[in-house]
């Protein structure tokens, strides 16, 4: 992993279209300003892996729930 | 005919849950930022699940294992609606609102039936493209119990 140091108020530039900026630090919190073209998502880490996980999850629907939905509908 | 051949290309491809399917082009729904978990995924499809139409499967194109079962989040949360970002929009590049179409996957866990409100699907009918959000909100949660 490459580690930067900087100060608040400072930036890095990831490729030609991504800056991620310091704006405060404060003890123990860092509060990052980030610059992205819209089709890139940006998402803290935490939430993304809950989404992810979900996902996973939501792939493996037992057949017999999405049978239960569907007769229940159909009726 | 010839003309009509070109304009339209049917695709093939094959499905764990409906087999090999044959559909039309313009019927495939592209997600350009992937989807969390599988991001290598692109397209995929919309088939009714029941005769209603309340249920859809979103199944993908790529991997035939891959198929998720959505539904309108409205029907069981009427007060629901996903806080639409800029950059989403620009993404889906929106032209008007009315095509915009948000559904929410459907899981199961812990013997119950849950839906993910924290990760909406939506879908720009207009052009079919697709995002799924990801809505950082403690009264919307990843497992919201519905009664069937």
């Amino acid at each position: 992993m490459l580690v930067l140091t900087r100060k608040s108020g400072e930036a890095i530039r990831i490729g030609g279209d991504i800056k991620v900026v310091v704006v405060e630090v404060k003890e123990n919190h860092v509060k990052l300003g980030i610059e992205a073209p819209a089709a890139m998502s940006v998402h803290r880490e935490e939430i993304f892996i809950r989404i992810q996980e979900e996902n996973l999850s939501a792939s493996t629907l037992p057949a017999d729930v999405s049978d239960t939905l569907k007769r229940l509908k159909n009726k | 005919m010839n003309v009509a051949r070109e304009s339209t290309q049917e695709i093939v491809f094959e499905t764990h849950r409906f087999g090999t399917l044959s559909i039309m082009e313009e019927k495939v729904i592209s997600f350009a930022q992937g989807i969390p978990g599988f991001k290598n995924l692109r397209r995929f499809i919309l088939i009714d699940h029941d005769s209603e139409g309340l249920f859809k499967w979103l199944q993908s194109i790529e991997d035939p294992l891959v198929a998720f079962l959505l539904t309108n989040p409205n029907v069981y949360k009427p007060e629901y609606s996903v806080p639409l970002r800029k950059n989403d929009l620009e993404t889906l590049d929106v032209k008007d609102m009315k095509n915009l179409v948000s559904l929410v996957m459907v899981c199961f866990a812990n013997g119950k039936v849950t839906l993910n409100l924290k990760g909406p699907v939506l879908f720009n009918s207009e052009n079919m493209r697709a995002l799924q959000c990801i809505i950082d909100r403690d009264d919307y949660q990843s497992h919201f119990v519905i009664n069937i």
